[in-house]
């Protein structure tokens, strides 16, 4: 299959009305098996499943923590009625915001390294209105996160920061939808999950809810090889900022993928498993098919974050 | 003699009012002029899983499910969950329909969700 001919269900959803239904469809995704690449491991018995995460509203998994960041700071008060957004990201975290606040009606400023996927930001700015304030790129996250903190010192009574690296409400999103669908989605049969980290809220609330569903669950950190790398929303621990959410006993192993293994691994998803996914999600299968080559039996659980089914759309419109 | 039916359709993982609700239920069955319901439905169903709630970040909410089962409480969970409910609870445990659960609180005296 082409990943081009995919069902409407397996696509980035296509917004048209602002209205609050749609944060409703934000989680319950579908969990995918992969058929063909796990064909590599011979006869073991392994089960590989993929988190179809681009199908949520906005197109990524950051829908959840970004909705859950919003509602919990608007019943905290630290978001009050006028006030605007403003937060760093690498890109995904800031369409959500920027979906969201297009419904809810609030303005959302967005501090972005400047080399982030030129489609993104191009839905950002012109689909969902936001504002969008460009990082110096050789920095990456990192000279986001220092530039939004600095905005935000300047004028707190105008801006509510969500801070995505530091705040639960990040985390907690996953283990209250994320995890639970995984669990119920295997039938209580996930015995290892992987997810990249960016912030580390996948990852964080993931493992937490299942862990807490089934103690016997492993999971596992998938980490960037390098430290000038191109898997876009990941973060190499050891040379960047690391968030205040992040926490290493919650994980069982961290699993280094080079940014080769994870280009090479996002083609064969699409020629082999027919979905257009982004780098981080080539980079979690990788993860995951390293493990697997330890083990004997499993049901392996991978978060696919994003496509890039925007880019390939939107080439050349932005 | 009471009714009281209380109803958990909250992940258990993702808020303390399943925690604060079995502890209620908990006085509520101690009081013998009571006799009490307990219907876990959809993802409700999960508080009758083996958890472990520290993990989490969560308050417990295994233990006074088990306490429940032991007192008396008579326990219903909707049809289509379960992957591997506690002992204690499994043994009591009365699979019922969404209809069921609406009558069940239609007939109770008090109601608690
Ligand atoms: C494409 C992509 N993959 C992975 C992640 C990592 O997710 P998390 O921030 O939950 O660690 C992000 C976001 O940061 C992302 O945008």
């Amino acid at each position: 299959m082409k990943a081009t001919q995919l069902p409407p269900e397996l696509r980035v959803p296509v917004i048209t009305t602002y209205d609050e239904a749609v944060l409703d469809r934000i989680g319950n995704t579908p969990l995918l098996k992969i058929k063909n690449i796990v064909k590599d491991l011979g006869n073991k018995d392994i089960e590989i499943y993929a988190k179809a995460e681009w199908t949520n509203p906005a197109g990524s998994v950051k829908a959840r923590p970004a909705l859950r960041m919003v509602r919990d700071g608007l019943a905290s008060g630290a978001f009050k009625r006028g006030m605007e957004l403003i937060d760093s990201t690498s890109g995904n975290t800031g369409v959500a915001y920027a979906l969201i606040g297009r419904i809810l009606g609030f303005k959302v400023n967005l501090v972005l390294p400047s080399n982030v996927c030129k489609a993104r930001k191009g839905i950002m700015a012109k689909q969902f209105k936001a504002n969008l304030i460009l990082s110096d790129p050789m920095e990456q996250s990192d000279g986001a996160i220092k530039l939004c903190r600095k905005l935000y010192q300047e004028n707190r009574d105008k801006y509510f920061l969500p801070d995505q690296y530091n705040n639960p409400s990040n985390w907690m999103a996953h283990r209250d939808t994320t995890a639970r669908e995984i669990f119920e989605q295997t039938k209580g049969r996930v015995t290892h999950f992987f997810a990249g980290i960016g912030t580390s809220g996948t990852l964080m609330g993931t493992s937490r809810g299942l862990k807490a569903l089934n103690s016997g669950v492993k999971s596992y950190a998938v980490e960037p090889a390098e430290s000038l790398h191109g898997i876009e929303g990941l973060k190499h621990m050891e040379s960047s900022i690391v968030p205040g959410i992040y926490d290493i006993s919650v994980y069982d192993e961290k699993i280094s993928v080079t940014t080769d293994e994870a280009y090479h691994m996002v083609s064969r998803i699409e020629d082999e498993e027919g979905l257009l996914v982004g780098t981080s999600s080539g980079a979690a299968l990788v993860g995951a098919m390293k493990l697997a080559a330890r083990i004997d039996k499993g049901v392996l659980v991978v978060i696919f974050p994003d496509s890039c089914e925007e880019c390939v759309v939107a080439h050349g419109e932005f | 003699m009471k009714k009281v039916a209380v109803l958990f359709t909250e992940f258990p993982l993702g808020t303390n009012s399943t925690g604060e609700k079995l502890r209620m239920s908990l006085g509520l069955t101690l009081n013998d002029d009571n006799e009490v319901h307990l219907l876990f439905m959809g993802k409700g169903r999960h508080a009758l899983e083996a958890l472990d709630e520290s993990a989490a970040h969560m308050q417990p909410v295994n233990k006074h499910v088990s306490m429940l089962a032991r007192l008396g409480a008579r326990i219903y969970v909707e049809t289509g969950g379960g992957f591997g409910y506690l002992p204690d609870a499994a043994a009591k445990l009365k699979v019922i329909q969404a209809a069921d659960a609406r009558a069940l609180i239609n007939e109770a005296d008090a109601f608690i969700h």
